[in-house]
């Protein structure tokens, strides 16, 4: 029994599948490429420009000037005449510094990814809803058709939308719809038109044509 | 008859040095070329704010360099100096009032602070505190004192009311950390600082604020604690800073008239006068070492120097110096000694202006001995020189509009100063 229902062919419907295939592979590398481009301008592009030449250059004469103005608000003999102690505080000045730009970045970056995870989340959500539509639209109208057949309607034909997925049953449905259609308004034309007496054997005719289980 | 001329003497001169402001006594007269060259230098000096004040959250770079931090008292002279633009017709009314309302948004809401004293550097673009910088006590003293200068320009509007909430923020009775002393800042990291505000500095400024506030009051003895060090030079006796650089008698003198006001036997305007000459007698007697000091040139003050940024200063004093002037001294004194600083003003313009004069005003310092000129114009800087111009064109303006402030005039009384024309 088990063996019954397992499948042979995964590619049953090579159009659709590679359809959709294509559509997974585009998102991914939609939703990849986002991420790695935000991470990089998040991080990367954050610490390459902190980190450039002139960056580098410009907060090394800061720290420099901001240890000279401490200097000069608490001068005192000593520290100024020991250069070590003065190259010693901008260091530590600098690395403070350097500690500070590290957690901007990281901060920023957190914004950044938290407002692009926000905008993937969106993205994904609006395209999955759009894909899924494609399928599950026309799975809705062709439930409302068969009801609509079931209840005697052999009018009914089909309309989808011109990039819906199954536009071929469409077309098969239609068929079958238009042959039943054919068939019951030829025995409804026959009750109309035909004389009683023959009109039976007509009507007979027409029906053995249609396969019951009651046959 | 010789005594009773004596008599008359001293009591005209009693009436002239207790009712006029001191620098009203000299018999200097302003001509109406230096005038225009002042207004010239005050309206280009002035452009610095604009230029270098961040259009979206109102702070100013501490300098001109690029990759300068904001600072907090550059802040508040760029509000000072957006309220005297107003008033001499450099910017409108509207303009100077955004501008001042823009700064006052990002202090309320952005800019980092501990319990009131704003981060000495903060990010121009967001307010951070940055560079591991200290709740500073002087420079949130320099900024609230232009908070409510600024905000006085627009008297009725939400300015004042608003400026009044920045100042009454600021707990002041905290920073003196449990002694009569107020410290100099406070690090998340460390705590307070283990530096004073001990002796005569520009910390009067910060004195006169805390001692004026009803929200966070301080004891009225720590006006007494900080010591008075006199010592004297060349005869010019003078209660003295540790550096003896020349901003630290002009700081508070830029907001504060002292000029009627004594402590006790000091008048600190006389002091400050008395200091100036100093410094420009030290430079005289150095002059033969120092090229930069020929020509009647003088100025050592805290600035940028071929060595960095030094604290340079005369005595009394440490008196540190290398032949470096910085252009701001001699202007920031201008209100002391007119005469003085006008010769000096006028040979940094005619004789050094082609390398020391700039779109922005005169650029921070140079050394002639070393070939040295200064590329940077720091903001603490041009905002001296903007307002103690303004004192000095326009009759006391700044001092006009402070000295009426509430809290001002409480700090008076709690210090007991004598108002001479009271």
């Amino acid at each position: 029994m088990k063996t019954k229902n397992r499948r042979k062919h995964f590619l049953v419907d090579k159009n659709l599948q590679f359809h959709y295939l294509f559509y997974i592979i585009l998102t991914l590398t939609v939703v990849s490429g986002v991420g790695m481009t935000g991470s990089y301008f998040g991080i990367w592009g954050s610490v390459v420009k902190i980190f450039s030449e002139e960056s580098l250059h410009e907060t090394m004469v800061t720290a420099a000037q901001l240890n000279e103005y401490e200097q000069a608000r608490h001068p005192s003999p000593k520290k100024l005449s020991l250069p070590s102690i003065r190259t010693y505080q901008e260091t530590s000045l600098l690395s403070e510094r350097q500690k500070e730009l590290i957690r901007e970045i990281m901060d920023e970056t957190n914004q950044k990814m938290l407002a692009l995870g926000v905008f993937l989340l969106i993205f994904i959500g609006w395209g999955s809803i759009f894909l899924t539509h494609k399928i599950a639209g026309p799975l809705f109208k062709f439930g409302q058709y068969f009801q609509e057949l079931g209840r005697g309607n052999l009018a009914v034909r089909i309309r989808l939308r011109k990039f819906d997925e199954a536009r071929n049953l469409e077309f098969r449905f239609n068929e079958m719809a238009a042959a039943l259609d054919a068939i019951v308004a030829k025995m409804k034309r026959i009750t109309r038109e035909i004389p009683r007496e023959t009109a039976l054997d007509e009507l007979k005719k027409e029906l053995s044509k249609i396969k019951t289980t009651s046959d | 008859m010789t005594h009773k001329v004596h008599v008359a003497f001293f009591a005209i001169f009693f009436f002239l040095t207790s009712n006029f402001p001191i620098y009203a006594q000299e018999t200097f007269s302003l001509s109406g070329e230096d005038r225009l060259l002042l207004k010239k230098i005050q309206k280009d000096t002035f452009q610095y704010f604009l230029t270098h004040t961040d259009p979206e959250t109102g702070l100013t770079k501490d300098s001109s360099r690029s990759g300068a931090p904001a600072s907090i008292a550059a802040t508040g002279f760029a509000l000072a100096s957006f309220a005297i633009a107003s008033q001499n017709g450099w910017l409108s009314y509207r303009e100077a009032y955004q501008k001042i309302e823009r700064t006052f948004d990002t202090l309320e809401q952005r800019a980092a602070n501990e319990k009131g004293f704003f981060y000495h550097f903060l990010d121009p673009k967001t307010g951070k505190r940055i560079w591991n910088s200290e709740a500073s006590s002087i420079d949130t003293a320099l900024l609230i004192a232009s908070v409510l200068l600024a905000a006085s320009y627009f008297k009725g509007t939400p300015l004042e009311t608003r400026a009044r909430r920045l100042y009454e923020r600021v707990d002041w009775n905290w920073m003196r950390n449990g002694t009569l002393l107020f410290s100099h800042g406070w690090k998340p990291n460390h705590g307070f600082l283990p530096y004073y505000w001990d002796m005569y500095a520009e910390h009067l400024i910060l004195q006169a604020l805390a001692l004026g506030s009803t929200s966070h009051p301080v004891p009225q003895k720590m006006w007494l604690e900080w010591k008075r060090e006199t010592d004297s030079y060349n005869n010019h006796e003078v209660v003295y800073s540790y550096t003896g650089s020349l901003f630290t008698y002009q700081y508070a003198h830029a907001f504060i008239n002292f000029s009627d006001l004594n402590d006790h036997r000091i008048n600190y305007f006389e002091n400050s006068r008395e200091a100036t000459l100093a410094n420009r007698e030290f430079c005289d007697f150095y002059k033969n070492l120092y090229r930069s000091y020929q020509d009647n040139m003088w100025g050592l003050s805290a600035c940028l120097g071929p060595d960095g940024y030094k604290a340079y200063g005369a005595e009394p004093g440490l008196g540190l110096h290398d032949g470096t002037i910085a252009s701001y001294a001699a202007i920031g004194s201008i209100v002391f000694t007119p005469s003085e600083s006008m010769s000096v003003i006028r040979t940094l313009y005619e004789k050094y202006g082609d390398r020391l004069y700039g779109p922005l005003g005169f650029k921070d310092s140079f050394n002639l001995d070393q070939n040295w000129w200064a590329h940077e114009y720091l903001g603490i800087d041009q905002g001296i020189i903007v307002l103690m111009l303004e004192n000095f064109l326009n009759e006391g303006a700044v001092w006009k509009h402070f000295m009426g402030l509430p809290m001002i005039q409480r700090w008076v009384e709690r210090a007991e100063l004598i108002n001479k024309t009271s």
